[in-house]
């Protein structure tokens, strides 16, 4: 019996699955594209083909596009990405206590004693410090975002560049160019700024206790996790699973609902009183339309979506007073 | 014992009387170096990330300081000179650093009345004490402090140039060359020089504010829209360049206020920021200096 | 004479009860929507703070309906709220809407007489007389603390509610029938009507909601435009939380401290001694108290560039180091993402919740230990 974890973030959509032992079964990563009803669609069909719908016992929604992941797949649990990441770092080793997490848009950092949340921030001022802007940055060097890491490491003399404003960065980037600094100490300099203004500004007056677990999509760049390394003067972690940990907290979290539902006890898998919301792996292959329009009954003049799934409604946004949204029973 | 005083916000202005008051007094003093590279860094990690650029300057200071003094003179300047106020932030400058350095061991923490001769004294004499300093001769410190700020002139009228600008602007931006980027020098070069508000008499300075629905409260308004508003009428100015730290509130207000007041005047906003570039910076006052011809 | 006023909350809501019951018209601009605060950051200077913003849009559509006098709160500084009324002019006047401008200032700003003589003028056009005016005025004070301690009532009660989103609809339904009422009297009465439902649904007591704190600047705390519905948003999370911060609390400590000549007692607080103008010293404060009364935390709002606040999130950082509060400052600003916002709010409840739930477990673990460690030594014996 299985858990699902479905993680949509704005570059990537992950999911999850995981054991009744809290390990990862399998696991799906994603780009989002711009599209991530499709996003999440896909990823259902891709695991339906490996797993039956009956044998998932609860599913976990989170990242910015957890209330879409909630509508589409029909989640029994729609969290926030702080929560999930934290429950994630936890399972996966207890004696963590700071989880540094930098992801597409947004950088969070996250502080855990005996694995609970107890402090965490996220970034407040621009994406300077985030995964797009490496992606921006690679992509005007015409390189590949994966190759940043190596081309950083064989940097002997890394420049500074100013980091704290993607756009006043991206000028800096430019003018080290035209001095002609070499490509490899430019990547460097870059990692520095991105570590330096995640730091300064994301961690600042935070206490980062060992051991630190450095998660997200950019963890997978050897630079700015040496970078990072030199700036703290401790070995960080890289979890195996880096990429999904928010998929596979998320996941955790359903397991966590499902137990408590059942009035705590573990033996889930021989009677699960509660049915989860769980639509199946076949929702990846409904037919979702979008419609937008402004509800001008009030003077808030809301921006309302509807989602649809064969001329049926599954979801809503954005309308303040609640009179779009389906009843909770309707929903079942 | 050592005290350390930080050479940013307004020490720049004041200091003849910061000088001789704590030369008087015979306290064992250490200034800090002017602004760098490495300063703001210090301010940057200390600081609150919503602050302005002067602030963070503090900031640096201070903390470079406390690494070698016992206590550092953190003010808390409530009203200037006429009863003006300058910004929140310095009236809670003492909390802004001992939250953002974690150490509290800053002293000359009383609200400073500048405008009121017993009360400021009455502020400094408490720390004096504080340091072991009897209160005679904290008083006749303060005598010959005042008198030396008093006899002081400040501020620039420079004649030699082809133009003249109104250099407006908060005075630790304009007379701290780390942070407006050698401004003054860069001006030079192109044949322009400046005049700063101290220049403008106050009693030119109230005249011209009148008109307003509301006497203004702050310092920096009366000190730069006023002076802005008395030199174009004079015609003494060929145009105004105003140095602004990055997200000042109090500029916001004042910068708009002299744009709507002095339509069509070459005027030039410069925003200062830990991360200004210098090469953007240089291409827009050579392209104002353009615009003065 | 058509008076108007920006958006400021329930401002309007009981600014037409007070004005309509002394017979002047008076003029209410649409609330404050994303299209307005496009239209006011068009004209408005780029690093202002987000209030004046949303004011200037408010009137200029309050100038299209046909408004000619603004009525304008200001405050003896140095926050940037005491220039606002001057900087409006100017930029309005340079567009071309002409109004006529009424500035009240604090009473300790201008002099008693001056204050009481502006608002004489205001009220010259009513055809009551001065005594009936007087009295609307009282009423219109009750109606502002009858709300408050409504909405008071309500947030706490959120926590505890058997179907979630009932507290919501009570407050819902109570402004906006506020805003059809013709007069103080029936205004009062309609308090009172909501009150009685929200004694009447169905709480579970038994139920420990978290218990927070909701502090900050002061536009951002009242008009809830500026603050993306918090308080709404927290109601839908089941929280149980308290907002100090009012009209009624502002109009407290701005025109009547400064009158009357008995002054609200004020507690001591070492960690920002002196007013530095806007509210900074009253935020810092509701924190002290907030670690006196057991609260699990406290959210901390404000606009970018907000002076003062600033100054007292760097102390709030500070307390957080030294007493263990649980602090979250949300900064927001016109561009911010309404995602993100939510994204942390819920994340800084989920972690107070789970905290909660892991101290509870604790103390349960550390009783039954105890119990049997008593067990333990009786059989002993």
């Amino acid at each position: 019996m299985y858990y699902l974890g479905i993680d949509v973030g704005s570059v990537s959509t992950d999911l999850v699955i995981i054991n009744e032992e809290k390990k990862i079964i399998d696991q799906l990563y994603l780009k989002t594209m711009g599209n991530p009803i499709e996003a999440v669609q896909d990823g259902l069909r891709k695991l339906g083909q490996v797993y039956e719908s009956k044998e998932i016992l609860g599913v976990g929604a989170t990242g910015s596009g957890r209330t879409l992941a909630a509508f589409v797949s029909g989640a029994d649990i729609v969290k926030n990405e702080i929560t999930a990441h934290g429950v994630a770092s936890a399972a996966f080793d207890s004696d963590i206590s700071t989880i540094i997490e930098i992801g597409g848009q947004d950088s969070k950092i996250i502080l855990l004693k005996d694995g609970v949340i107890t402090d965490f921030a996220m970034n407040t001022v621009c994406a300077a410090g985030t995964g797009s802007f490496l992606d921006r940055q690679a992509e005007r060097l015409g390189l590949e975002l994966k190759d940043l890491g190596a081309y950083a490491l064989r940097s002997e003399n890394p420049v500074r560049i100013a980091g704290r404003c993607a756009v006043f960065a991206e000028s800096d980037i430019i003018h080290k160019q035209q001095l002609g600094c070499t490509m490899e100490d430019i990547i460097a300099g870059m990692s520095k700024a991105l570590v330096r203004n995640y730091l300064n500004n994301v961690a600042k007056g935070k206490e980062l206790l060992p051991k630190i677990c450095f998660q997200g999509g950019v963890a997978a760049n050897e630079g700015i996790r040496k970078a990072l390394e030199e700036a703290l003067n401790t070995e960080i972690l890289v979890p195996e699973y880096h990429k999904v940990m928010g998929a596979y907290g998320s996941a955790l979290l359903a397991k966590e609902l499902v137990k408590e539902k059942n009035g705590g006890t573990e033996k889930t898998s021989l009677m699960p009183c509660k049915k989860t919301r769980f639509k199946g792996f076949e929702a990846g292959n409904e037919d979702i339309s979008t419609e937008t329009f402004e509800c001008c009954d009030c003077s808030n003049n809301c921006e309302v979506v509807i989602l649809r799934s064969a001329g049926q409604q599954i979801g809503c946004f954005s309308d303040r007073c609640g009179k779009y949204q389906l009843a909770e029973d309707d929903l079942h | 014992m050592k005290i350390g005083i930080p050479g940013g916000l307004l020490y720049c202005k004041y200091e003849p009387f910061i000088k001789t008051f704590f030369n008087e007094m015979g306290v064992d003093v250490e200034y800090s170096v002017k602004s760098n590279k490495e300063i703001l860094d210090l301010g940057i990690r200390s600081c609150v990330d919503e602050a302005c650029l002067p602030m963070k300057l503090f900031h640096g200071h201070t903390v470079k300081l406390q690494k070698t003094c016992d206590y550092t003179v953190t003010p808390r300047i409530m009203k200037c000179e006429f009863g003006e106020s300058i910004c929140p932030k310095f009236q809670g400058l003492p909390e802004l650093v001992s939250g953002g350095t974690g150490k509290s061991n800053q002293i000359f923490t009383e609200p400073l009345y500048i405008n009121n001769q017993r009360k400021l004294k009455k502020g400094l004499k408490k720390s004096c004490r504080l340091i072991g300093v009897s209160d005679r001769k904290m008083e006749k410190a303060f005598c010959s402090a005042l008198e030396n700020q008093r006899n002081t002139s400040f501020g620039l009228n420079e004649r030699d140039y082809r133009y003249k600008v109104f250099l407006a602007g908060h005075p630790y931006n304009i007379y701290d060359s780390f942070a407006n980027m050698n401004l003054l020098q860069k001006l030079h070069d192109l044949d322009v020089g400046v005049i700063t508000e101290e220049r403008v008499s106050r009693y030119e300075k109230t005249e011209a504010l009148t008109g307003l629905i509301k006497r203004p409260y702050w310092l920096f308004f009366i000190n730069n829209f006023a002076p802005a508003m008395v030199l174009i009428k004079r015609k003494e100015i060929d145009g105004i360049i105003y140095i602004s730290s990055f997200c000042c509130g109090t500029d916001s207000v004042i910068i708009e206020m002299i744009k709507n007041r002095s339509k069509g005047f070459p005027f030039l906003v410069l925003k200062l920021d830990e991360q200004t570039g210098e090469a953007g910076y240089n291409t827009r006052i050579e392209a104002f200096r353009e615009v003065l011809n | 004479m058509k008076i108007t006023f920006p958006h400021i909350g329930d401002a309007h809501l009981i600014g037409r009860i007070f004005f309509s019951e002394i017979g002047i018209n008076i003029v209410t601009p649409r609330a404050n929507t994303v299209k307005g605060l496009e239209k006011g950051s068009e004209i408005s200077p780029d690093e202002i703070c987000l209030p004046f913003k949303l004011m200037i849009a408010n009137l200029i559509d309050a100038y299209h309906l046909g408004a000619d006098t603004v009525v304008m709160p200001a405050t003896l500084g140095p926050c940037r709220l005491g220039e606002y009324g001057e900087l409006l002019k100017s930029i309005l006047d340079c567009k071309g809407y002409r109004f006529q401008w009424i500035l009240i200032d604090s009473p300790g700003a201008i002099g008693k007489k001056e204050f009481l003589s502006r608002l004489a003028y205001l009220v010259s056009e009513s055809d009551k007389s001065m005594p009936v005016i007087l009295w609307a005025l009282a009423r219109t004070y009750q109606i502002i603390k009858e709300l408050e301690n409504l909405d008071e009532k309500a947030h706490i009660l959120a926590g505890h509610e058997k179907q979630r989103g009932e507290c919501k609809k009570v407050l819902a339904s109570c402004r906006r029938d506020l805003a059809k009422v013709t007069g103080v009297r029936e205004a009062l009465k309609n308090i009172r009507y909501h009150k009685s439902r929200l004694d009447g649904i169905e709480y579970d007591f038994k139920k420990r909601p978290i218990r927070l704190l909701l502090t900050g600047e002061i536009f951002s705390m009242i008009e809830p435009f500026a603050n993306h519905r918090i308080e709404e948003l927290l109601m839908d999370m089941g929280v149980s939380f308290k907002k100090r911060v009012t009209l009624g609390w502002w109009i407290r400590l701005t025109l009547f401290h400064p009158i009357l000549p008995w002054k609200p007692l004020k507690s001591k607080n070492k960690y920002l001694p002196y007013s530095i103008g806007g509210y900074a010293k009253e935020t810092v404060e509701e924190g002290v108290l907030c670690s006196k009364k057991g609260y699990d935390g406290v959210i901390q709002l404000f606009p970018v560039g907000c002076m003062p606040e600033i100054v007292s999130k760097a102390v709030f950082s500070k307390m957080m180091k030294e007493k263990g509060l649980s602090i979250l400052t949300v900064i927001y600003d016109e561009m911010g993402g309404e995602a993100g916002y939510i994204t942390r709010i819920e994340a800084f409840t989920d972690m107070l919740a789970r905290r909660k739930r892991f101290e509870q477990n604790q103390e349960r673990i550390t009783f039954l230990k105890r119990i049997r460690g008593k067990v333990h030594v009786l059989s002993g014996h």
